[in-house]
């Protein structure tokens, strides 16, 4: 069962293949899961339907005290400063610090955090997060709303 | 009050030196990109004494030593065999690596710790990770290391100050006081030259040498890592006593 509040962290919805594939997604997880709320934490929207979700702007998710889902590393970054959120679900198949060298200290602000769970379609970036960061990484093989509702279940 | 400049460099003695500073003796880093003149008078020429790296000695820097010496103690780094020729008036010290030694150079020892930094007091192991690697100075990831990162192998090993490699092991950028948090969470140092043996010693860290050509060396040294006891070891701020004041 998911938190019956889950946000979605999304600043920028544009009109292209991956924002309309990510609406799908979420659309698809909202009409199977009506018992629940969702919203989209959103600053910039140029789709013209997003149906079934509320937008919010980003600056209310300091008091969403439900789990959010990221979908891209600059959304995390802003999801780890929510004061009030449970958990963290980041959907990735990067590993950041690797394309971006910078101080220690910012990677394991967001690393080390407790709340934190990655999920990831890929086998390697599973087990880089684990040597790096001794975070399980969950696999998922495909993804899909059913799979999303499994792994936030 | 004493005002010292040191070089800014990733070298072990260029980072430890200012956090020495305190009433009596100021410690200031600068960096030789930007004139050192500039430096000097920027400060209103309250500098006594100028730390400089062999490494990074340009032109401006001899041009200033020149004018300048007799009234500034200059004191000359060797972190690098270079034959520079400088005044009889300026002091050499020299890296523990460096073999070519003229009778009146001092060579610094060994073992250097920052006791500012490693006492007792702030000393507490929490044990998380498995291995760490600091690469400080490499321009790249050595051969025999890079045998034991991924997609080589899975060990957990976990690279810092690899400045500018890209590598899914390398964390970042850390400085004295993250290394030793690193050093407490980690429970082996795996080193390719022994500048922080003393330091893992303190954190309660085993070593291994990983400088080895030989794989099978290398594996075996990380297999069976050691856990140094009884280094001799000095302090900054004793080398600051007997040869920088």
């Amino acid at each position: 069962m998911i938190n019956k509040d889950l946000g979605f962290v999304i600043p920028s919805l544009i009109n292209n293949e991956e924002c309309n594939a990510i609406c799908e997604l979420i659309n698809g997880l909202v009409e199977n899961n009506k018992k629940y709320q969702f919203c989209i934490f959103n600053q910039y929207n140029e789709l013209p339907d997003t149906r079934l979700v509320p937008l919010m702007p980003i600056s209310h998710a300091k008091y969403f005290d439900g789990d959010l889902l990221t979908f891209d590393f600059p959304s995390l970054v802003m999801a780890i400063n929510f004061p009030l959120t449970r958990n963290i679900n980041y959907l990735t198949n990067s590993a950041p610090w690797s394309m971006s060298y910078n101080r220690y200290s910012s990677w394991k602000n967001i690393f080390s955090k407790q709340n934190l769970r990655i999920f990831t379609n890929s086998k390697e970036i599973s087990e880089v997060y684990n040597i790096a960061w001794n975070i399980k990484a969950k696999i998922i093989k495909e993804i899909n709303h059913e799979s999303i509702y499994q792994i936030l279940s | 009050m004493r005002n010292i400049c040191i070089t800014r460099s990733n070298k072990k003695l260029n980072k430890n030196l200012p956090y020495y500073s305190s009433e009596l003796v100021k410690l200031f880093e600068f960096d030789t990109k930007n004139s050192i003149y500039k430096t000097y008078y920027s400060m209103n020429k309250t500098i006594d004494t100028f730390i400089l790296n062999s490494s990074l000695l340009n032109a401006e820097t001899l041009d200033f030593i020149k004018q300048f010496d007799g009234n500034i103690k200059f004191i000359l780094y060797k972190d690098e065999d270079i034959d520079i020729p400088m005044p009889e008036s300026v002091y050499v010290i020299l890296d523990p690596k460096i073999q070519n030694k003229k009778p009146e150079d001092i060579q610094l020892p060994k073992h250097i710790i920052n006791d500012k930094i490693y006492n007792e007091e702030n000393i507490q192991e929490t044990k998380l990770y498995d291995m760490v690697c600091f690469l400080d100075n490499q321009a790249t990831i050595p051969q025999q290391l890079n045998e034991l990162l991924y997609p080589n192998t899975s060990l957990k090993i976990r690279l810092f100050n690899g400045s500018g490699l890209q590598h899914y092991q390398n964390l970042g950028e850390i400085n004295e006081n993250e290394r030793k948090e690193i050093l407490l969470e980690s429970k082996t140092l795996l080193y390719i030259n022994p500048d922080y043996i003393c330091e893992a010693m303190m954190c309660g860290c085993s070593v291994a040498d990983i400088s080895s050509d030989n794989p099978d060396i290398v594996f075996n040294n990380i297999n069976n890592p050691i856990m140094p006891e009884n280094l001799e070891f000095t302090t900054y701020a004793k080398i600051i006593e007997d040869f920088i004041l």
